[in-house]
């Protein structure tokens, strides 16, 4: 008996071991399903159920007035064949594990994903997400920035257009400008005020209202302090790249010289006591809402927030740096949206997708936000209406129209962004930024090594 | 003799009839993950290679957090072993009120690791910790502490010990409550004195339990990760990117399942060459005892 019961759980434990390594997400996969026409769907009789994969609230999709809220609602009643529902993650980090552990294994459950623009390379190498070249037009894509069409695509194809754009301005504390008997000289987009002004301003006020810095009064506040997104504006505006033209090399890049001049500089802010060191992302507008920060690099998205926490602020376009005006730069690049490769409906993912980049859910997006367009006929309105478009998104929509640096266009953008936010972390820590930049280049390029 | 043979049988079978369900279970949700993580890191695009494995060795980023984690290791375990084990020795003296200090010590224990290092975050604050204020107040400079890449390790350590230390006390109490008083006594009236006491009595007598805690202690340790998910999401510098959290970041950030996979397959092998060491000079044979 005791032969035959250990027969059988060394049979079994055989059985598990054949069964392991069977899927494998680098296998090539088909769609489900193609069709080169966008509203195939439409024409079906009966009402097809797609579900968007995306990030929100259940305020965002319950409360009229929310932007995804009146979008669905209005997309619902446009027509009646295609019925959208929605699995939304408030953190973004969940929805983000979320897309890679099901779109990894190859999940049908969902038709449409949002996807954070830098990834859509990422997703595109991974064959989790639709090519549909083949449902706009030529035409229909010039409408989007030449940015954001290069971020929608990889090797070629289009794979998730743009739902909206980003770009930053900078703001001030006008109180503590006031207090401090300091005015901003004129400026524009073409008279930038520079970085090193930028900072000689923050140095006297904090000079002038806290001298032995025990008000804790920083003088240069980054809204994602230490993260990729926004910190690279740095080096790219003193001419830097973000990585090789082959979507991996790091080695000559990162440790050129705009980048060593730009963290160096950085890092004297820091040392000086101008930006803040040990603070966390989440924690940084917070001294901005609270009166102790003089300036404050913010998102366009971010500012219809800090009207609501603080009034005594105003803004003005992001500083260049002494000798390198001509090659300022903004971040840019939001959410884009895609269609999952193992999609059973991808006609009506793709109509939806349309109705929400290029149809009246895109305009629906910027009625009832104050984010940024991504399409050249929208930010072109937005540039030369003065009387009802606010003036922080006419500056960002010329940013974004003029300035616009994409982030590093590559599949390995989760390993690239986890070690460049590293690498500034450790910077503003006082690091040595030649070192550190040594070791960020090799943990990237061996981290990018699966990918050649 | 046909009855007592259906009897023999039914006897035989039937606890593993009952015990079927648990084990289909443990099958279906431990044994298969396991096999499958370890059956991953072998195979890339449906081919089984060695290659995921090169490539680990080859990274600067593995071999920074293999040595970390074997450094982290080097220093916990030891110490908190001894820690617990000297809690053990002063809660188990018979002395009234000693209950509120078990209960302190063991406090810690229950408190949630989310909210222990939430605590120790703010403690240790470089702009408006308590620990950097008392060393401006008393003229010092104040220290990077989680920010600086030569203490952000100590300072987890420190974190893991004041946390698990009071639960490892408990099993050392426990051992040291089995030692017949009378072996004390005995030891005594010989003109044994505390070191005596100790060295050739209570640690002879507690090796079984030291054991059970080195190796428990081991396995939680080498497989820690919470405290740098929250705290130093493995920096600065990777000063405290213990390798569970680089595994972490292989699967859920880079997607990367197979060198996730690798790497915990060698950290439960290094986990089991430590038990395996452990239990070689530590399992006291019955004749010492």
């Amino acid at each position: 008996m005791k032969k035959y019961i250990t027969a059988v759980l060394a049979a079994s434990l055989c059985f598990l071991l054949t069964a392991c390594g069977n899927s494998d997400k680098t296998i090539p996969r088909e769609p489900v399903s193609t069709s080169s026409a966008g509203t195939a769907a439409r024409e079906t009789k009966e009402p097809i159920e797609i579900t968007w994969l995306t990030t929100g609230t259940e305020e965002d999709f319950t409360v009229p007035g929310k932007v995804n809220y009146e979008c669905l609602k209005d997309y619902h009643n446009s027509q009646d064949k295609i019925h959208v529902n929605v699995e939304y993650y408030a953190n973004q980090s969940d929805l983000f594990e979320v897309i890679q552990m099901k779109l990894a294994a190859g999940t049908s459950e969902y038709d449409v994903i949002s996807v954070d623009s830098p990834m859509v390379p990422a997703y595109a190498y991974q064959n989790w997400l639709l090519p549909i070249d083949d449902y706009f037009t030529e035409r229909e894509l010039a409408d989007f920035t030449d940015t954001a069409l290069e971020n929608a695509m990889y090797d070629g194809k289009l794979y998730a257009p743009a739902l909206q754009n980003s770009s930053m301005v900078l703001c001030y504390n006008t109180k503590l400008m006031e207090e401090a008997g300091i005015t901003l000289r004129e400026n524009d987009v073409d008279n930038r005020l520079t970085w090193d002004e930028v900072a000689a301003y923050a140095a006297l006020v904090q000079e002038k209202l806290d001298p032995d810095r025990t008000k804790g009064i920083t003088g240069i506040e980054f809204n994602q302090i230490g993260r990729v997104y926004q910190m690279n504006l740095l080096p790219n505006s003193m001419g830097g790249a973000q990585i090789g033209d082959d979507g991996f090399t790091v080695e000559g890049i990162l440790n050129s010289q705009p980048w060593v001049d730009a963290l160096t500089w950085y890092q004297s802010q820091v040392n000086a006591g101008i930006c803040s060191r040990g603070i966390k992302p989440l924690e940084a507008p917070d001294y901005f809402y609270s009166g102790k920060a003089v300036f404050y690099v913010a998102t366009v998205g971010a500012i219809s927030t800090i009207e609501k926490k603080i009034d005594t602020f105003d803004y003005t376009c992001v500083p260049a740096f002494t000798y390198f005006e001509d090659k300022v730069a903004t971040p840019c690049g939001s959410w884009n949206i895609g269609i999952n490769i193992d999609s059973q409906c991808p006609d009506a993912a793709a109509d939806f997708v349309r109705y929400m980049t290029l149809g009246r859910g895109n305009e629906l997006r910027f009625e009832f936000t104050s984010q940024l367009p991504a399409r050249n006929s929208l930010l072109g309105e937005m540039v030369k209406d003065t009387e009802d478009t606010p003036r922080y998104l006419q500056i960002a929509a010329y940013e974004a129209m003029n300035t616009a640096v994409l982030r590093a266009k590559t599949p390995g953008f989760g390993e690239y962004s986890a070690a460049l936010d590293s690498m500034w972390e450790d910077v503003r820590n006082g690091n040595d930024v030649e070192e550190t930049l040594q070791m960020t280049i090799r943990t990237l390029s061996s981290a990018m090594e699966k990918y050649r | 003799m046909n009855n007592m043979k259906k009897h023999s049988v039914y006897s035989t079978v039937f606890p593993y009839l009952l015990l079927l369900p648990a084990g289909v279970l443990v099958a279906v949700f431990k044994l298969y993950p396991i096999a499958q993580t370890l059956a991953s890191g072998f195979f890339e695009k449906g081919n089984f290679t060695l290659d995921i494995y090169r490539r680990l060795f080859r990274d600067p980023n593995f071999t920074n957090s293999l040595w970390i984690t074997i450094k982290f290791n080097l220093i916990t375990i030891p110490l908190q072993v001894v820690i617990s084990f000297c809690l053990g020795l002063l809660v188990s003296s018979r002395l009234r009120g000693i209950g509120i200090f078990r209960v302190l010590f063991f406090s810690t224990f229950a408190i949630s690791t989310t909210i222990a290092v939430l605590i120790w975050e703010k403690l240790f604050n470089f702009n408006n910790g308590l620990f950097n204020s008392m060393l401006i107040f008393a003229g010092l400079p104040s220290q990077g502490f989680l920010l600086s890449k030569t203490q952000a390790l100590m300072c987890i350590i420190v974190i893991t010990t004041w946390k698990g230390c009071g639960y490892w006390m408990i099993f050392f109490l426990s051992g040291l409550k089995n030692i017949d008083p009378g072996l004390y006594e005995s030891a005594m009236l010989d003109g044994a004195g505390v070191l005596d006491t100790l060295f050739r009595i209570t640690l002879p007598l507690m090796r079984r339990v030291i054991l059970f805690v080195c190796v428990a202690n081991t396995t939680a340790n080498m497989l820690l990760f919470a405290p740098i998910q929250m705290s130093t999401q493995g920096g600065p510098q990777g000063s405290t990117n213990l390798l569970m959290y680089e595994a972490y970041k292989s699967a859920f950030k880079y997607a990367d399942q197979q060198r996730a996979s690798a790497m915990i397959t060698i950290l439960v092998l290094i986990i089991v060459v430590i038990c395996f060491l452990q239990f070689k000079f530590l399992n006291s044979s019955e004749v010492e005892e």
